[in-house]
Parts: C-alpha cells; sequence; structure tokens
C-alpha cells in the first residue's frame, strides 16, 4: 500500500518503467521470456500508449544472433482485425542485408495468426534492416502495419558528427547549406 | 577593404579607386575607408518541410522551405558562442559583432523562452546521449561588412531514397510544437511550459528491445510515444515509419504531454485502437489527442506515413468515418473515437452531421473554452478523467451552449450527462452485459451490504489485447466523512473460472494508492472467499474513487496469466 501525490507515485514506479507495456501487442524479436513460475509481475504504472495505429499487430523472431555473412532466419508473425480479411507481406533491406528468398507463409499456432519466414543475411554493413510491411485490406480500403527487423553487428555510421562543448554539452552536429544572400557596408563604413 | 565579395560595391569601389587614383585597402569618400567597430550577421534559418498527404505519404515533390521559427541560434568562434538569439515568426536572426572576425553560426534545436510565457522544449539524439542536434555552418570572416546568410536543413532526400544527412528533421519536429505552443497562447498568454525533451533519431524504429519494451538507447523504441518524465521519442527509421514530418503524430503526442502538464491524465495507457471499446480514461487520453492533433495542425484528417519511401499513409478523420464503411461500430463514453469527434466538434467552426446522424454540429467554442475546462475542472475532479467531468465543466462555463454541446455528446451514444460521474448513463458496451451497467457504483462507508462488481473480459481486441479495454477495471466511489484509516475490501465471490486475484488503486484527485498483492496460496475456485484483497490507506476527508480489478483480466492472451474472464467482487469500505 503506498500513497503519494502522483508525481511522486510516477518516480516511486520508475521501476515498472522499464516493464511499461507499449508492446502488449507487439512482441519483438527476442527469444521469449521464460516462464516465471507463480511470480506475479504487476504493472502498476501506467504504460505508453503510442501513436494510433491501424488495426494490425505485427512482431518477429530470430532464429539467431546477427552475424555478418551468416544466414538466419526471420519469422514474422501478424494478427489483425477479422475485416481486413488475409494479410500480405512485403520486405525490403536497407543498411546492408540479403533477402536469400522471397517470405513463405506457414501454418500460425493460434486462430488469426499469420506467419512468415524470411531468410535473411547481414551483410558488410554493420547495422543491417529488414523492413517489413503487413497489409490486410478492409472495407475501409487497404491498412498496413511496418515493422523493422534489426539485423545489427555493431555501430550504425551516423549521419551527423558527435562534438562535445567546452561545457561538456553533447551536441549531435548536422551540416547546413548556407549562402550568403548579400553582403553590404555597415552603416559606419558608408 | 579588404573583403570585397559584394553584389552591389564592385562597380562602386572601382570608380572610387580610380578616383583617387588608387590606394590600395582604401575605401570611397576621397580618403582610406575606416574600418567599422562593428558588423552585422543576419539572415534566416530554414528547413524543409515535406508534406504528409493522407492516401499518399510523404510527397517530396512539393517539399518546401519553412522558417525555422522561435530557434535558438548561436554565433561562434571556434568553439566559444560569442553571442546568441532567437528567431523570429519568420525564421529571422541577426546579430552585432566585430569586424573581421573568423565565426561560424550554429542553430540549436531547442526553443527556450524566459519570463512570462517560458518554454524549453529541445530535440534529442537518443541513441546518442541525448546530444542536442544542432546545424551548422561553416567558417567565415565577418570582415568589414554587413552580412546575410541563410541557413537551411534539407530533408537529406535525393529523389529516390534519404542519401545525406537529415538536417531538417529535428526543426521540422520544432515546428510542430511552434504551433502548438501559439494555440496555447492563444488561451493562455502568459503560459509557463514545463520543459519537454523531444528525442528523435534515423534509428528509432518500429520495433523493441529485448525485452520487449522501448529501448531509446538503441533506437528500438516500437513506436511514437509519449512518457511522463521522459518526454516525446519519434520514430525515424527510414522507409518503415518515419515522423518528423507526420505532423499530427507529434501534434498528438504533444497533446498527451499538455494533458499531462496542464491539466491531469488517470489514463492507464496500452495499446489501442481506433474501433476499441476502452477504459474510459484511455478513450478520452487518446481521443483528446487525436483532437488535439486536429486542433493544432488546422486539418481533422489525421495522416501517417510509413513504408518503402514513405509513400504509405495511415489516417482517419476525426469528424467522423471518411466513409460509411468506416463508421464507429461502438460509439460511447469509452470509445476514442467519439470522444475525439466531440472535442473536435466543440471546437471546430464547420458544421457536419455527427458520425452520420441527423444532428448537426452547430457549436464552435473554439480552443480557449476546452483548455479554461482541462487546465481547470478537469484537473482537480474527484471523478476520473473521462468525458463526463469534461461536459460537466464545459457546460457551467458556457451555460448559454450547453443545449448545442449535450447534442454533439448525445449523439455519440452517450446519455445526457447528468454528473461528473456519469450517473444517468444508460449505454455500456457492445454487446451490453448484465454485469456492467453503471460507470461507478456507490459505496458507503460501515455498509454491511457490500457492492458487487465484476471485472470483465469481454472487450477485449484480437489484437490490442485485453490490457485497458471496457469492463476489465471496475470503478466505485465513496466519500470519507471524516479523516483517518479506512479499509478497503475487495474478496471474490462464486462461481470462479480459476483462482481469482483481485487488485485495487485508490485515487482521490492525482493522489494514487495502489493495492495489488498476490492471492493466497488458499485462494482457489472452491474458495473463493480466500480470494481477496485488503488494505488500509488513511484518508482525507472528501470524495474518492476504487478501482477494482481482476488482476489477470487485465492481461493480454499471450502472457503467463491470461485473463480468466468474468470474476465478481464483493467491495466494502469500514472506517473503526
Amino acid at each position: 500500500v503506498r500513497r503519494a501525490r502522483r508525481t511522486l507515485c510516477w518516480c516511486a514506479l520508475a521501476a515498472f518503467v522499464a516493464a511499461a507495456r507499449v508492446g502488449d501487442a507487439e512482441p519483438n524479436g527476442a527469444p521469449a521470456a521464460p516462464a516465471s513460475g507463480s511470480v506475479r509481475v504487476k504493472l502498476a504504472a501506467r504504460s505508453s500508449p503510442g501513436k494510433p495505429q491501424p488495426p494490425i499487430a505485427a512482431a518477429y523472431r530470430l532464429s539467431a544472433v546477427p552475424a555478418i555473412g551468416m544466414p538466419l532466419r526471420v519469422s514474422v508473425t501478424a494478427r489483425a482485425d477479422a475485416s481486413l480479411g488475409d494479410l500480405s507481406i512485403e520486405v525490403s533491406t536497407a543498411d546492408g542485408a540479403s533477402v536469400s528468398s522471397p517470405p513463405v507463409a506457414v501454418a500460425g499456432t493460434k486462430q488469426g495468426e499469420y506467419v512468415w519466414e524470411i531468410d535473411v543475411a547481414p551483410l558488410s554493413s554493420p547495422a543491417g534492416r529488414l523492413n517489413v510491411l503487413v497489409t490486410g485490406n478492409g472495407p475501409a480500403g487497404p491498412q498496413a502495419r511496418s515493422l523493422s527487423v534489426l539485423l545489427r553487428t555493431g555501430a550504425r555510421a551516423e549521419a551527423a558528427e558527435l562534438r562535445v562543448a567546452p561545457n561538456g554539452e553533447r551536441l549531435m552536429a548536422l551540416p547546413a547549406k548556407e549562402s550568403v544572400v548579400e553582403r553590404s557596408a555597415p552603416e559606419d563604413a558608408r | 577593404v579588404t573583403n570585397l565579395t559584394t553584389n552591389r560595391w564592385p562597380l562602386l569601389v572601382a570608380s572610387l579607386l580610380a578616383g583617387c587614383g588608387g590606394g590600395g585597402g582604401g575605401g570611397g569618400g576621397g580618403g582610406p575607408q575606416p574600418v567599422p567597430t562593428t558588423v552585422t550577421v543576419s539572415g534566416t534559418v530554414t528547413f524543409d518541410s515535406v508534406p504528409s498527404v493522407a492516401g499518399i505519404g510523404l510527397d517530396y515533390a512539393n517539399t518546401q522551405p519553412k522558417p525555422a521559427r522561435g530557434v535558438t541560434v548561436e554565433l561562434l568562434e571556434g568553439a566559444n558562442v560569442l553571442a546568441s538569439t532567437t528567431t523570429d515568426a519568420a525564421g529571422v536572426y541577426s546579430f552585432t559583432t566585430t569586424p573581421n572576425r573568423a565565426v561560424s553560426l550554429r542553430v540549436r534545436a531547442e526553443m527556450i523562452r524566459v519570463g512570462a510565457p517560458s518554454w524549453t522544449f529541445t530535440v534529442l539524439d537518443n541513441v546518442n546521449g541525448d546530444a542536442l542536434y544542432t546545424l551548422d555552418g561553416a567558417v567565415f570572416d565577418t570582415g568589414t561588412a554587413d552580412s546575410t546568410r541563410a541557413l537551411r536543413a534539407e530533408s537529406g532526400w535525393n529523389g529516390s531514397s534519404y542519401a545525406g544527412a537529415r538536417s531538417a528533421a529535428p526543426f521540422a519536429i520544432l515546428d510542430t510544437v511552434y504551433d502548438g505552443v501559439q494555440l496555447v497562447l492563444s488561451a493562455s498568454p502568459a503560459a509557463i511550459f514545463p520543459p519537454l525533451q523531444l528525442h528523435w533519431s534515423t534509428s528509432n524504429v518500429p520495433s523493441f528491445g529485448s525485452n520487449a519494451i522501448p529501448d531509446p538507447d538503441t533506437g528500438e523504441i516500437g513506436n511514437s510515444f509519449f512518457r511522463p518524465g521522459s518526454g516525446i521519442f519519434l520514430l525515424g527509421a527510414a522507409d518503415s515509419d518515419t515522423d518528423e514530418y507526420d505532423r499530427h503524430v507529434i501534434a498528438h503526442e504533444w497533446g498527451h504531454y499538455l494533458e499531462e502538464v496542464f491539466s491531469r491524465s488517470d489514463s492507464i495507457g496500452g495499446p489501442h485502437t481506433r474501433h476499441d471499446q476502452l477504459d474510459f480514461r484511455v478513450a478520452f487520453g487518446e481521443g483528446w489527442g487525436n483532437a488535439f492533433s486536429a486542433m493544432l495542425t488546422g486539418q481533422s484528417v489525421y495522416r501517417d506515413s510509413f513504408g518503402p519511401s514513405q509513400s504509405g499513409s495511415f489516417g482517419f478523420d476525426v469528424e467522423g468515418p471518411l466513409s460509411a464503411a468506416q463508421g464507429n461500430q461502438n460509439p460511447g463514453w469509452y470509445s476514442e473515437e467519439s470522444i475525439q469527434e466531440i472535442i473536435y466538434d466543440l471546437f471546430d467552426s464547420g458544421v457536419d452531421l455527427i458520425r452520420n446522424s441527423l444532428v448537426a454540429d452547430n457549436v464552435a467554442l473554439g480552443f480557449a473554452p476546452l483548455y479554461t475546462v482541462m487546465t481547470g475542472d478537469q484537473r482537480t475532479t474527484s471523478a476520473l478523467t473521462s468525458v463526463f467531468p469534461f461536459v460537466v465543466a464545459l457546460r457551467a462555463q458556457r451555460p448559454a451552449d450547453a443545449p448545442l454541446i449535450d447534442e454533439v455528446v448525445n449523439a455519440q451514444n452517450i446519455t445526457p450527462v447528468a454528473d461528473i460521474y456519469g450517473t444517468t448513463e444508460a449505454h455500456f458496451g457492445n454487446p451490453s452485459s448484465s454485469d456492467l451497467q453503471s460507470v461507478y457504483d456507490l459505496l458507503s462507508v460501515n455498509d454491511p451490504t457490500p457492492v458487487r462488481v465484476c471485472s470483465l473480459d469481454d472487450y477485449r481486441s484480437t489484437f490490442t489485447g485485453s490490457t485497458n479495454k471496457l469492463g476489465s477495471r471496475r470503478f466505485l466511489r465513496f466519500t470519507a466523512a471524516s479523516a483517518g484509516m479506512y479499509t478497503l475490501t475487495a474478496r471474490a465471490v462464486a462461481p470462479l473460472n480459476a483462482a481469482a486475484d483481485p487488485d485495487m488503486i485508490l485515487r482521490r484527485a492525482d493522489e494514487v494508492t495502489i493495492s495489488n498483492g498476490a492471492p493466497s496460496s488458499t485462494c482457489s475456485t472452491g474458495t473463493p472467499e480466500e480470494c481477496v484483497e485488503s488494505f488500509s490507506p488513511t484518508l482525507a476527508p472528501g470524495d474518492h474513487v476504487l478501482e477494482v480489478y481482476e488482476w489477470t483480466n487485465t492481461n493480454t492472451a499471450t502472457e503467463e496469466y491470461p485473463p480468466i474472464g468474468r470474476t465478481c467482487f464483493d467491495v466494502t469500505v469500514t472506517q473503526p
């Protein structure tokens, strides 16, 4: 039993933030957590709702830890509102990854569940990514859910430059397109 | 004059030099040109604004430069800041500095104002230690002439992909924030905005970290979201989901920030989608966010780009369905779709038929009355934050508009609102349940007859689960006549589908007390009386709301402890 001002409550519940369930419907590609027996982890803090999404949930699992040049299998699981009908999948790669075969649909373990398997291989880039788009077609037209499968094997090269100011402030420097529009004499020089 | 790279001076200088017979380095006026004591460096800061268009996603072909408004510009010498200023509404900055100095310009992705009003909004890179984004210009010599220098933050799009740095993104994000600030200032000119960090990175992907939770350090944030105390996180994954140009998305999350800091939100969050029948606090919070995004952008059609080349678009019209096929199947006080339409209809000046009904939206209150309610009665209400206290307060503030307000509300399948607790409400979900026939049940202190409420799993969604749906949490209210210790008890009653795990949360406005112990070993389907939750807080006098629920009915079907369905509890409150 606790009693506190709400702000204090959030602070006290900081530990729960780590368990905020933004993705109840969206487990990621990590292996499922082992069963925790009778221990009931109760989440008292609210989770972040996130932006509005179409009625499609998608998740992925990897067969192995990504390593450059080593093929692995990505399993994508999706569920959707029944009104969206059959779901389809599109995949594309980013930052250096190779899809060696098109997605193969396999039977889901639960009713209404769609599962596809995709064989991929991270290439030279340390930050490969497989972009997945799961699409359904409902009475209101097509709706889709995007998912990024990380095939990360190292740090990603940054387009911006991290700098540290004299006061210790960290700055992410982005380039500007700069142009001199006009140059004229100051008043006291005319 | 040594730095004559000007457009206007060469002819003049040439003629002056000829007239004076030379005089290298000299100026005009018949003698050596004096070196000015100061020169001005001024110009504009702009960013590439890419429209997000319903149906086609980001429309790069119509990218336009827009002024970076209200952002900090620094004049640097090396790494040292010589001067700092803020761009105006046209993105204009100006510095007066000394001549012949090697300097550079740096634009910080921040909006800061002190005094009243005041604010601090910053855009940070969450995968690089929350470093502040900056737009950096090249080193130049101030010379002896005033100069005008334009800095442009480019999108990085080369016609088919992001080939360069996406410098515009942090400033596009701030642009939406700027408009939000202006909207708030229109209702509260001296508003003091608590600081807010907005986090964005090209590494922010729509996938979760290894613990199936958002991981800002790696960018695996799963979704764009607002988290109290941490700020707003926005996706930036090219060809998957980026949100820097999705103004509705940013505005929705900023609306959550606004609700959190200026109003009050009792929302429990969790996954949701438009047609869900939600916990009414979630419905109100999300409906507010969607309506606010339309108010801020001036566009009722919410749009969110995604997919390859950002060419996909998810959207809906907060005014109502884009087509009959998209109609709200479950309107009501538990529908975010209903709430967003109510709030926006109360705000906007357009007249439309509400959710395809014959009721016209004839009310146009603008933002100020809604803001006044949100920051006033909605913040302090003893009820939970929902449409009920909102409507009660709005009617009290605008009595002349009360009939029109009621029309807008009632058209959403909501019974005329009698009080902040929705006491007369008569609509309770689709399909209806005999176990859910009240918004709040009334509890009396020391009443020997317990109040029976049932926690349900009837309104779960196949894709957003049970966590935050209608009926899983039940609400009771009571009045503590005097200060002191009270004992609150929820005891399961037969029949049970499984051993019950009752939990309770006590709320008094923004004070929260939680009692969520695990069930005892003696609790079973055959011994429901052993499945009990009880706690004894010290209460202040006044109205309190008690939330009672079967814990598993707030889980998803895939969790270790999935919902056990209908579970009823006898609830009492006693004072020794």
